[in-house]
């Protein structure tokens, strides 16, 4: 099964100006596929550094990507 | 000068007018035409509201060249608004200086926006009659072999009009071919549940910081 890195990515937003910023956190999910050097990326990029590992269910060589990720975002 | 009439009785037609047609007649009016044509002493008629006053030859090509030259101004001689034209006038953003929008039927619709990352903006651009918003997207670090995705925060209610990204760290563009060694990074529009950006590199990516900019309609309108 192949395993995917489940996290988000925090976008701060500023709806102020440069003097009187107000910054909104907006998160954006995130999946990225496993692998060591993956896991890093997940580790320095994650809100929070919260992150989870998570098999798709599918057979690493047959699935395509939109398979995988409508596996992963749970769409029949 | 005054302007007096060769022939003070008024031409008449016909031969019981009396009108003398004669050689000298017509020549001295040839002399009169040519005259008027190269006179200096008429000055500045252009602006003169009299109906009797010649104008000159020299003021007949300064009247040509000065209309020719308006013709070619392309850069709104007469000043004329948005608003005369019937369109929006564009306003300058106070927070964004040199970023213009207009407000229609109530949206900010903005002609260049200043694209922070993760706001959606409306834009006057149309697509098939349908406003067409733009979304720059932080797709953070790229993957280091794999593949990637990251969400637009829109579900299945937005179409995809066109994508584009780069990578900030070493001024790649997006999606990204290496021509020497072959490799690559792709970039897409995911069409799942949750709308996203799909990455997939072939080799070690994860120096590279991409951005997507993503252009969309939405099925709300229409």
């Amino acid at each position: 099964m192949a395993k995917w890195l489940k996290y988000n990515i925090c976008t701060k937003v500023n709806h102020g100006t440069e003097e009187t910023p107000d910054y909104e956190e907006k998160l954006f999910s995130t999946l990225l596929e496993f692998n060591e050097s993956n896991e890093e990326i997940a580790k320095k990029e994650a809100y929070n550094g919260e992150y989870t590992i998570e098999d798709d269910g599918q057979p690493e060589t047959e699935a395509s990507t939109d398979d995988v990720l409508n596996a992963m975002l749970g769409v029949i | 000068m005054s302007y007096e009439p060769y022939y003070s009785g008024g031409w008449q037609s016909g031969a019981a007018g009396g009108t003398p047609i004669t050689p000298e007649a017509l020549n001295h009016m040839e002399e009169g035409i040519a005259d008027a044509l190269t006179r200096s002493d008429v000055v500045n008629n252009l602006v003169s509201s009299a109906t009797d006053v010649p104008l000159s030859a020299a003021q007949g090509a300064s009247l040509y060249y000065q209309v020719s030259k308006h013709q070619l101004d392309k850069e709104n001689p007469h000043g004329v608004t948005a608003g005369q034209i019937g369109a929006a006038p564009a306003i300058e953003s106070t927070d964004y200086p040199g970023c213009y929008y207009r407000t229609v039927d109530g949206y900010t619709e903005w002609i260049n926006p200043p694209m922070l990352t993760g706001i959606t903006y409306r834009l006057t651009e149309r697509h098939n009659g349908k406003p067409v918003y733009s979304l720059l997207i932080n797709l953070g670090t790229l993957p280091n072999t794999g593949t990637k995705w990251v969400s637009t925060g829109y579900e299945a209610a937005i179409r995809c009009i066109s994508i584009t990204g780069y990578d900030i760290n070493n001024g790649h563009s997006l999606p990204f071919y290496n021509l020497g060694t072959g490799t690559s990074v792709s970039l897409n529009f995911v069409s799942v549940a949750e709308r996203g950006i799909g990455i997939k590199s072939d080799f070690d990516a994860s120096s590279y910081n991409g951005y997507a900019i993503l252009k969309f309609t939405k099925k709300a309108d229409g």
